[in-house]
């Protein structure tokens, strides 16, 4: 396989690339994804434009209380092992250290699995979830889009042909938030999810009433989805388990899974309730146990 | 203390430094001046004629030095036995995945891009991809002139049927008259690769003056020598195979895959070529375990006594039965189990579907069979009350009785593993929660016989050489060779070294499998370095002045040395031996063959698990494996093969499964073909049940592919036994559990405790 391999070392550079190449280069952040396509699956291309050598492009930072930025190179390990992403988004930690396995896990981004746009995107739902604001930049100038709105399908987004993915912003959230990511595999490791489920509830003073919930699913459709109708059952309410109950069940009818190699239609329609389920009263035990300290 | 020397100890295997520093050569890192890559086109239909082929693009694209079509090759079917399998598809493909061309270009890129300007016109026929189907009468035929074949056991006209054999003892009609309870069940089994980490890689060159020399991928050397001098036409002579370190084998590495496309092709361009199939080509058209449908019924007094069995298994052959050394499979004898049954009937059948060619896998037709007998076991013993143990116990077979096919074993030891396994296990304790789960199963497998041959030479430095023709595919056997020339010789590990040498220069040996290496090999070896031993002490007795004639009872060998039994000062050395007897080496050869294997091995297995009611994952805690193994040579290698061979199992009982559409493999990647990863190994305590005379040497029996066997029946048992869901096939993947929990009304309505957090 020829192939021209571009080396820029600032994003100006990179940007100016990937205006002249367009959709002729292909992105190389950890290489996890595209290094498969190009090597067992017959992707062919003619530029591979790497952002490895950018070192502007890697970091996680701490926005002064407004939030916190992953620059596109920040691994999966790296977002992980963040003292400031374990104390503020532990549903964001479950996800990148459920991704395949420790080595993938140290190549692999958290931007490139969102650019791939899988439906079973570990770092999807926790993010969706967050409202997590896409920086992406190209030499027109940058724009910033919500992470909802970045999906189109299985490995379509809204990246037109000249940009980049420059960060992800992940605004701070309310004190008493729980969060939690489950995955269901058939094994403990290099897996991809049959189901990924992200759940956060937000709690006012009390224990009971919840201010906030917001649920987010992977390998349900084509894209990586919020639940909004489960979210409002539970939104403003005094929590108890029909209502979890219900907010399962609202959930699987959002969802519009299909039957694949890693498991049937059905099958993940009930496991999205039962993990809805077990997700919804992980994040409430882990949103009771936050003090309002922050 | 131990009275030997170098065996019953734990060694390191001999060839660890090499694998793990990388030194270690195999097929794919043979590099020849001018070598070309081979690859493949295959077939992306299941069942369908070739129109017409044209490789004129592939062929004018630069760098590309031969293009092969079946016009290039001998209009030959070959096969281990049955000869069913073209080289290359003729006007007709059988599979998707079967090789309908090949190029040779100067790098694997330009021969994969000339590969995709070859054009095939197809035109599409019906295909048969289902066992059943394939049966009945009328069915697409897979093989029209299939009773014109060489090496059918029995010509029939007009069938996807290859072969039909039954073993009978008794009179089942008598037998179920008799029984006061008849149940039945069926069970079924998927495709499973072998999972080994090396693909099949072939390098052929042919030298000047027309002989060739073969690298392969091959745990039988001299079975490749055999079967391209078949294919060309020529005498053994011309072709020399020369063995590399094996990546894994598991049955998988027996068969010439591309080997003779590599002549072929090396003919065509006058260079040396090398073909490495890729992971995806390897799910798409090796050589895997057969997928089976298993059909039992037993009749049982109300005491709980089995006394009537039939059994009738359908083994998915896919579209070709070439991979198979016997076209049968071992796996349909185990359908009787391990118990004393006084009428049986069993019916293997081995049928023809458009889908990829099944082959060899560790202990081949076995745990498909295990699985359903030992499932069924545990239903049958929960219909009459009885704990699954005592059920088995009960029926269990014993020293003296015939087995369910009537054969008369010496020493039956399956009670001993019984009892070893459930000392060492949890069985009959308290259940530590609610849906934890413990289960049983037992299986049964001989030590293979064969031929194997070796020459044992001690130098005039009094180190050793093993010249064997004898390959370690991975299985440690290698090991257990030096260990067994280093008992026989009294010298350490490190004065002997074991040269498995090519075709042209060892004697002949079957091949690894069956588990006949420690037997076969090592009974050749033993015997070769006993002879040299004798050599030596008539050596030293002649310079020690004893009599010739009581060498053996009067001198004795240690650590290199020779001495005189009543006065150890006086001593030669081994070097010292050789010299005197004015030689530079002494040598020997013997050759071992065995036909008749009148003792076999037991196992017992318990499986703990822990089975999320929700979700239907299942984890696997804790294996106790007992095996009556005769005795251990090296022991840490016989726990190797067992825990390998347990989380192959876990593999085959949980995880793996080449699924399919329409006769096509949806998931050749490993990705999503799922091979137990390290994260989901249990706890493994390993019991070895030693004292039962064995074939091979120091009484060993055969380890390597029984381990694999009774691990998926005693999980399928344990997952019954914390959730109450029993699943007849594999995989048992949480879906399938949850299905079954929905069906009895248990899923989803009792209220589960696990935990705020997982």
């Amino acid at each position: 396989m020829r192939f021209e391999l571009l080396q820029p070392r600032s994003l100006p550079e990179a940007l100016e690339m990937k205006g002249k190449y367009g959709d002729k280069a292909k992105l190389l952040a950890g290489g996890t994804d595209l290094m498969v396509l190009m090597k067992e699956r017959g992707l062919r291309t003619e530029v591979v434009l790497s952002l490895r050598g950018i070192r502007e492009l890697d970091f996680i930072r701490s926005q002064d209380g407004r939030g916190v930025t992953l620059g596109a190179l920040a691994t999966h390990s790296a977002v992980a092992r963040s003292s400031i992403i374990r104390k503020n988004f532990p549903d964001l930690v479950e996800a990148c250290a459920q991704v395949s396995c420790i080595q993938i896990q140290n190549l692999g981004t958290v931007g490139g699995n969102l650019c791939n746009a899988s439906p079973a995107a570990d770092a999807a739902p926790p993010l969706l979830v967050l409202d997590a604001v896409l920086t992406l930049a190209s030499t027109r100038g940058e724009r910033r889009v919500p992470i909802h709105e970045f999906f189109l399908g299985p490995r379509q987004t809204v990246l037109m042909s000249d940009e980049i993915l420059k960060e992800v912003f992940i605004p701070q959230t309310a004190d008493r938030r729980g969060a939690t990511y489950l995955k269901l595999g058939k094994r403990k490791a290099m897996e991809i999810a049959i189901i990924g489920i992200g759940v956060a509830i937000h709690l006012n003073g009390s224990d009971r009433e919840i201010t906030d919930c917001r649920i987010a699913m992977g390998s349900v459709a084509p894209t990586p989805v919020r639940a909004r109708q489960g979210e409002e059952i539970l939104r403003g309410q005094e929590v108890n388990d029909e209502l979890i109950e219900e907010t399962a069940v609202a959930a699987a009818e959002e969802a519009r899974p299909i039957s694949d190699v890693r498991g049937s239609r059905e099958y993940r329609l009930d496991m999205i309730r039962v993990l809805c389920r077990r997700a919804t009263r992980a994040a409430l035990a882990r949103a009771r146990g936050n003090g309002v300290e922050g | 203390m131990s009275e030997y020397y170098a065996v019953g100890k734990s060694v390191a295997r001999v060839d660890t430094l090499a694998k793990v520093t990388g030194e270690a050569d195999y097929t794919a890192d043979v590099m020849l001046p001018g070598m070309l890559y081979g690859k493949a086109l295959r077939s992306p239909h299941a069942h369908a004629r070739i129109v017409r082929i044209s490789t004129r693009r592939a062929e004018s694209l630069p760098g590309v030095k031969a293009v092969i079509t079946a016009k290039d090759v001998p209009d030959i079917l070959i096969g281990l036995k049955l000869q069913d399998i073209p080289i290359l598809a003729r006007d007709r493909v059988r599979f998707a995945g079967e090789k309908v061309a090949a190029v040779a270009a100067v790098d694997e890129e330009t021969a994969q891009e000339a590969i995709n300007l070859i054009e095939v016109e197809y035109e599409e026929l019906p295909a048969v991809t289902d066992m059943e189907e394939a049966m009945k009468e009328g069915a697409v035929l897979v093989h029209e002139n299939l009773h014109t074949y060489a090496g059918l056991p029995k010509p029939v006209k007009n069938t996807n049927t290859m072969a039909h054999e039954v073993y009978t003892k008794g009179d089942t009609a008598e037998g179920f008259a008799k029984a006061d309870l008849v149940f039945e069940h069926t069970f079924r089994t998927p495709i499973v690769h072998q999972g080994y980490l090396e693909p099949h890689a072939a390098v052929v060159e042919i030298n000047k003056d027309g002989s060739v020399t073969v690298w392969s991928s091959n745990k039988s050397p001299f079975r490749v020598r055999g079967l391209m001098a078949e294919i060309l036409g020529v005498p053994f002579t011309r072709i020399r195979v020369i063995p590399n370190f094996v990546g894994g084998d598991f049955g998988g590495k027996a068969l010439v895959i591309d080997e003779p496309l590599c002549y072929y092709m090396a003919l065509k361009s006058g260079r040396p070529v090398k073909m490495v199939m890729s992971r995806q080509e390897e799910f798409l058209a090796s050589s895997p375990r057969h997928a089976s449908i298993i059909h039992l019924k037993a009749g049982l007094t109300k005491a709980g006594e089995l006394v009537a069995w039939q059994a009738k298994v359908v083994f998915d052959s896919g579209a070709y039965a070439a991979y198979k050394p016997g076209v049968v499979l071992g796996g349909t004898k185990k359908l009787g189990g391990v118990y004393r049954i006084p009428h049986v009937r069993i019916d293997g059948y081995y049928v023809y579907t458009n889908t990829l060619p099944c082959g060899h896998c560790r202990a081949p037709g076995d745990p498909q069979a295990t699985f359903a007998v030992e499932c069924f076991v545990d239903m049958l013993a929960s219909q009459v009350r009885m704990d699954p143990f005592r059920f088995r116990w009960l029926n269990a077979l014993d020293k003296g009785d015939l087995s369910p096919t009537g054969d008369p074993w010496k020493g039956i030891n399956l009670k001993e593993t019984m009892t070893a396994a459930v000392e060492k296990s949890n069985w009959g304790k308290h259940k530590p929660n609610k849906h934890y789960g413990i289960g049983i199963a037992c299986a049964e497998r001989a030590t293979g016989t064969g031929e194997s041959s070796a020459v044992v030479i001690v130098n005039d430095d009094g180190s050793a050489n093993l010249i064997t023709g004898s390959m370690d595919p991975g299985t440690g056997s290698r090991t257990i060779l030096c260990q067994i020339v280093s008992e026989a010789l009294k010298i350490p590990m490190d004065r002997d070294t074991i040269n498995e040498v090519d075709t042209d220069s060892a004697p002949y040996d079957q091949g690894a499998g069956a588990g006949r290496t420690t037997f076969v090999a090592g009974q050749s070896t033993y015997r070769a370095a006993l002879d040299v031993r004798s050599q030596l002490l008539a050596s030293a007795a002649k310079v020690l002045g004893c009599p010739p004639g009581q060498a053996q009872e009067l001198i004795d060998a240690r650590d290199g040395f020779l001495f005189l039994l009543s006065d150890p000062s006086k001593k030669i050395s081994y070097a010292q031996a050789v010299k005197a007897a004015g030689k530079s080496q002494f040598m020997a050869q013997e050759t071992f063959s065995s036909k008749q294997m009148d003792d076999t091995c037991f196992a017992t297995h318990i499986a703990e698990v822990q089975v999320d009611p929700e979700t239907g994952v299942v984890e696997v805690l804790r294996v106790t494996a007992a095996h009556d193994i005769g005795f251990a040579i090296n022991p840490a290698g016989s726990e190797g093969q067992i825990e390998g061979g347990i989380v192959q199992g876990i593999g085959f009982a949980l995880l793996e499964e080449l699924q399919r559409a329409e006769g096509k493999v949806t998931n050749p990647t490993l990705a999503d073909y799922k091979l137990c990863t390290a994260a989901d190994a249990p706890k493994i305590v390993t019991v070895l049940v030693e004292g039962a005379p064995g074939a091979g040497p120091f009484q060993a029996k055969a380890i390597g592919e029984i381990p694999t066997c009774p691990i998926a029946p005693a999980i399928a048992n344990a997952i019954f036994d914390a959730v109450g869901a029993r699943v007849t096939e594999l995989p048992i993947t949480g879906e399938k559990i949850v299905e079954v929990l929905k069906k009895s009304g248990t899923f989803d309505r009792v209220p589960v405790a696990l935990g705020e957090e997982r």
